[in-house]
């Protein structure tokens, strides 16, 4: 039950929860004798909507890094990169189904100077972007032998989970793409 | 409402409530940014920072 391997692999999906880090004190202390603690947003920045310049569509997923963010736009078929301020710095991928296009593209990840796309909730594919420039295309099997596997988030070290639809939501694995993609 | 997690521990230390309209996409430490439809259904992207009470 305690099984080191199991827990290795449940690690990325842990570390994808909504949490905020170093929170501080006594943690069991801090819910002692009440209920939890009620905390506040406060909003910082605001970017887009429909008075911006900046031409969105939807955002269907949203990494930020210290000088900006990336942005999934599904519609467009499209990945914005923008700076803090709202200005975009460039576009990764194009219409389209082949390397280096994104036809339903759901999520990205930022590994390295690396964004991994997700692209595609049936017959996923993940487009690689290099430094801005389309790099790699890789089909993962999504396919066990009994079971379909839903694409769902990609941990920061390049690692990405998926939903065995099967079973139960709780029931995620994690798949490895760099070493079980298919050629 | 979101549950507010130790890294660590991952001990509940504490909830956030956010409208409906509005979906947490990535956090880091104290900030997150999220994203909110207008009201021409165009996405607003949001940087929002938790004050603890």
């Amino acid at each position: 039950m305690c099984d080191p391997t199991w827990f290795r692999r449940l690690l990325p999906i842990i570390l994808l929860l909504p949490f905020v880090h170093g929170c501080g004190g006594d943690v069991a202390g801090e819910n002692r004798g009440g209920g939890i603690p009620q905390w506040r947003f406060e909003e910082e920045i605001r970017i887009g909507g429909a008075e911006s310049e900046l031409d969105l569509r939807e955002a269907a997923h949203v990494v930020a890094d210290s000088t900006g963010l990336y942005i999934v736009d599904p519609i467009a078929h499209l990945v914005t990169r923008i700076s803090l301020d709202g200005r975009v710095d460039h576009f990764l991928g194009r219409p389209g189904d082949g390397p280096g296009e994104l036809a339903q593209a759901f999520a990205l990840q930022v590994v390295g100077d690396t964004v991994w796309v997700q692209d595609g909730m049936v017959g996923l594919r993940m487009e690689a972007f290099y430094r801005g420039r389309a790099a790699e295309s890789i089909r993962p099997p999504m396919h066990t032998t009994n079971n379909v596997l839903i694409p769902w988030a990609m941990a920061v070290d390049g690692t990405m989970i998926v939903r065995n639809r099967v079973v139960r939501v709780e029931d995620i694995l994690a798949l490895d793409l760099y070493h079980s993609a298919t050629p | 409402m979101y549950d507010v997690l130790d890294a660590r521990s991952l001990a509940r230390v504490a909830q956030v409530s956010v409208p409906v309209s509005i979906v947490i996409h990535t956090s880091e430490r104290d900030r997150v940014w999220a994203v909110r439809k207008d009201s021409m259904d165009v996405p607003e992207l949001i940087r929002l920072r938790i004050r603890r009470q």
